[in-house]
């Protein structure tokens, strides 16, 4: 795999306070990678380095190759992206707005423009005035104006704001496509966990300013959850039951008056099951189901990783 | 270069696309309208009391008038004087003929004589008087100006009583018209070398009482002695009007086209008006609207999207000057004709005058006003940068343009501090200064040039400074 965004060591001091602590991670070519973290953790201030809108206090970025503090115009000239809110000017036309873009970065033929806004679904909307589009479409046209170099590291930030659901999956699929099929290395930020983990090949989760790890979606969702599944019973008298499966040395959890759960280890929970319901049954408890949980969400592993310190935005 | 170029175009694409530029581009249309709207007003008030006649003609009872008063009150001479009229008008000869003036010498020398006897005048001079008559008569009949003027010529030289220097300057229009064949007349050339023999005259009396220790009005002297040369070299190069002079071809008290354009370069802090909103907007106005960051995730340095702005703004600047210019020239030709377009303009530099084509010296006067605007729109643009605020940019802007003048004339004339000499505002009237009529004595050119040059530097610097570490 083929490194196309490498940040070493990053840290950033903004005032007095220390934003970014020592951020280090790759992103490659041909995959989307999710860059998750709550509100305040150091999302946009990191994405905002690496596209040269704040400078670098330490640590190095290189773009393809080529590092970004010597050679800001060749590394740019790679990246392509959205920061924050797609703000244009208002009282230009969306196809004035790119051909704005197009002028600054060189070999855009009117051709790709055309090519990027269909591709985005604007073309209906395209000459009208930035100031009378929705969210959604300025969301759309900032994409717009993000890949219209053919840019090898696209990074978004919350790029699915304000899009509608068909929207969202749209984007998706662009980014996917872009991704998978054309080898652009996507960075992209988001709060909407369910989202990411459609999207995302591998996700990098920050909090308080310090990345807490880099995996890929399913690994992550496993090792957080300690390779165990839960089962959950319901049954007519939980407090019996529970003594029962005290005897068989299961660990289990009440969770209301008809049903406990219980933690198996992943991948060897038949025989387990099968004996804490011959107990039941035998002995006269009543089981009306016994069912695996659903798998954790990447939501809940996120809320767990980053709710370290109280609830207060640091 | 030529993703510079693109750039620069982006930026008037910005601007142009803008209603405000649209609204304050009407206002400079408006602004030069205007100017020579309330010019014509000013035409018609004064018309009114225009009143002109000619004496070029001679018509029939053109003199009964001026006889039957002499004959009636009598005063010396009279008999000489209606002996003269009556000569006049029995040959037909109008007021403005250099006959009718021969015509009045005669007359005179005709009562000189005809006391003689009681001034006890020897024989000799009655003899020469009597000749000097009989020479004027002769002249008038044959027609004979050149005769005329020799004869006034010679009487000068015989004056006893006038100095060398005196001499030479009564008789100097008779030996110039002699010297370069004019026939007197009422043409524009016998009224400026007229004009110039009284200006010579003041210009002689004015030095002979400075040197008797009068103290003169050593500009008003100068003046005179540069509309001498100007005049010289209007009759020597047949230039019948330049821009001085061609108000007196306009009926009386009214205002011509090169007043009003040369007027309409006073005007052009109209046009600075709109580049200091342009300045303190195209930097701040990226920062207010969020495209800032945008713009600076481009493959481009931001220095060069700075200069990028700023290379707008000057250039914008000038094409507005051009604009306005021609848009001036335009109304001045639709409100007053295209007659007067070709005449030049005279200046006097050190003895020799310079003849400029008319629209390249108020071309010249937009160029010098514009430093004034460059100055303004540079310091606005700083401002644009540094804080990030268009609207203070702009009202720094437009409050130093407007006041900076008034705060040189306080601290100069009420507070009497010559260091406001190193202030900016005292050094951007760059006309003013090189025609001497700055507030500060001895105020330089170059002087003015370093402190602009200062200026405009450090500003740069604080835009470029504010812009380029700025972190978005």
């Amino acid at each position: 795999m083929t490194t196309a965004l490498k940040l070493e060591h990053i840290s950033k001091t903004i005032g007095k306070k220390q934003i970014l602590h020592d951020i280090s991670f790759e992103t490659y070519a041909g995959e989307v990678f999710g860059f998750l973290g709550p509100n305040g953790a150091g999302k946009t201030t990191t994405i905002k380095i690496i596209v040269g809108l704040l400078c670098l206090d330490e640590g190095a970025i290189t773009v393809c190759g080529t590092a970004l503090k010597n050679h800001f115009e060749k590394a740019m000239q790679n990246i392509g992206g959205i920061v924050e809110n797609p703000e244009m000017y208002k009282y230009l036309t969306g196809m004035q707005n790119l051909r704005q873009y197009a002028r600054m970065r060189g070999n855009v033929s009117q051709k790709r423009i055309d090519e990027v806004v269909e591709m985005v679904g604007l073309s209906n909307r395209i000459h009208e005035k930035v100031g009378h589009y929705s969210l959604g479409m300025r969301q759309r046209l900032g994409v717009a104006q993000s890949i219209l170099h053919h840019p090898k590291v696209l990074i978004l930030d919350e790029p699915t704001n304000g899009l509608d659901p068909a929207g969202i999956k749209e984007l998706r699929d662009i980014l996917k496509n872009l991704a998978h099929k054309e080898g652009v290395g996507v960075l992209v930020s988001s709060h909407l966990m369910s989202e990411m983990e459609m999207m995302c090949d591998r996700v990098g989760i920050i909090a308080e300013g310090k990345l807490i790890g880099v995996q890929t979606v399913e690994e992550l969702i496993s090792t957080s959850s300690g390779g165990k599944t839960g089962f959950v019973f319901t049954v007519s008298d939980v407090p019996r039951a529970l003594e029962l499966i005290a005897g068989l040395n299961q660990e289990a959890t009440r969770l209301d008056g008809r049903r406990f759960q219980v933690a198996l280890p992943s991948g060897e929970t038949d025989e387990p099951v099968s004996a804490i319901c011959a107990k039941l049954i035998g002995a006269g408890i009543g089981l009306y189901g016994a069912a695996p949980m659903e798998n954790k969400k990447l939501e809940d592993v996120f809320i767990a990783l980053t709710e370290t310190g109280g609830k207060q935005i640091g | 270069m030529g993703k510079f170029f693109k750039l620069v175009q982006n930026e008037y694409i910005k601007i142009l696309n803008r209603i405000s530029t649209w609204i304050i581009l009407g206002l400079v249309v408006l602004a030069a309208l205007g100017l020579c709207l309330v010019s014509v007003l000013v035409k018609n008030e004064m018309n009114r009391n225009n009143d002109t006649y000619s004496q070029s003609t001679y018509t029939d009872g053109m003199y009964d008038s001026e006889i039957a008063y002499q004959k009636d009150s009598k005063p010396e001479g009279y008999e000489q004087m209606i002996e003269a009229l009556e000569f006049l008008r029995d040959n037909k000869i109008p007021y403005a003929d250099w006959r009718y003036a021969a015509a009045n010498d005669m007359a005179q020398v005709k009562t000189q004589l005809a006391s003689a006897s009681a001034s006890g005048l020897d024989d000799a001079t009655v003899k020469a008087l009597t000749k000097t008559a009989q020479d004027y008569k002769n002249a008038i009949l044959a027609k004979d100006w050149k005769a005329y003027y020799q004869i006034k010529i010679d009487v000068i030289q015989e004056d006893a009583s006038l100095s060398k220097e005196e001499k030479e300057m009564q008789e100097w229009q008779y030996q110039y018209r002699l010297g370069h064949d004019l026939k007197p007349g009422s043409d524009w050339k016998s009224n400026l070398i007229t004009e110039t023999a009284t200006l010579k005259a003041q210009v002689a009396s004015m030095r002979k009482e400075q040197e008797s220790g009068t103290a003169q009005d050593m500009e008003k002297l100068n003046q005179n002695v540069d509309k001498i040369q100007a005049n010289l070299y209007r009759i020597e190069h047949n230039i019948r009007l330049d821009i001085a002079s061609a108000g007196l071809t306009h009926p009386q008290g009214t205002l011509g086209f090169w007043d009003v354009f040369s007027t309409s370069s006073k005007m052009i802090s109209v046009i600075s008006l709109l580049i200091i909103v342009i300045a303190g907007s195209c930097v701040a106005s990226e920062f207010s609207s969020g495209t800032i960051k945008f713009l600076l995730i481009n493959p481009v340095k931001r220095g060069k999207i700075l200069f990028s702005k700023y290379v707008m703004v000057v250039s914008f600047a000038y094409l507005m000057l051009l604009f306005f210019f021609i848009l001036n020239a335009l109304f001045c030709m639709m409100f007053y004709g295209t007659g007067d377009l070709g005449i030049p303009y005279l200046s006097v530099a050190g003895g020799t005058v310079h003849s400029t084509p008319g629209f390249a010296y108020i071309a010249g006067k937009y160029l010098l006003a514009s430093v004034d605007i460059l100055v303004m729109a540079t310091l606005a643009f700083a401002i644009s940068s540094l804080i990030r605020s268009s609207a203070l940019a702009i009202g720094v802007g437009a409050f130093a343009m407007l006041g900076g003048n008034t705060l040189i004339l306080i601290l100069k004339q009420a507070l009497n501090l010559d260091w406001a000499r190193y202030l900016i505002f005292a050094n951007t009237n760059l006309s003013s200064i090189m025609d001497g009529s700055s507030l500060f004595a001895h105020q330089s050119v170059q002087f003015a040039l370093i402190v602009v040059a200062v200026h405009m530097f450090v500003f740069l610097l604080t835009a470029w400074d504010g812009f380029v570490r700025r972190e978005v």
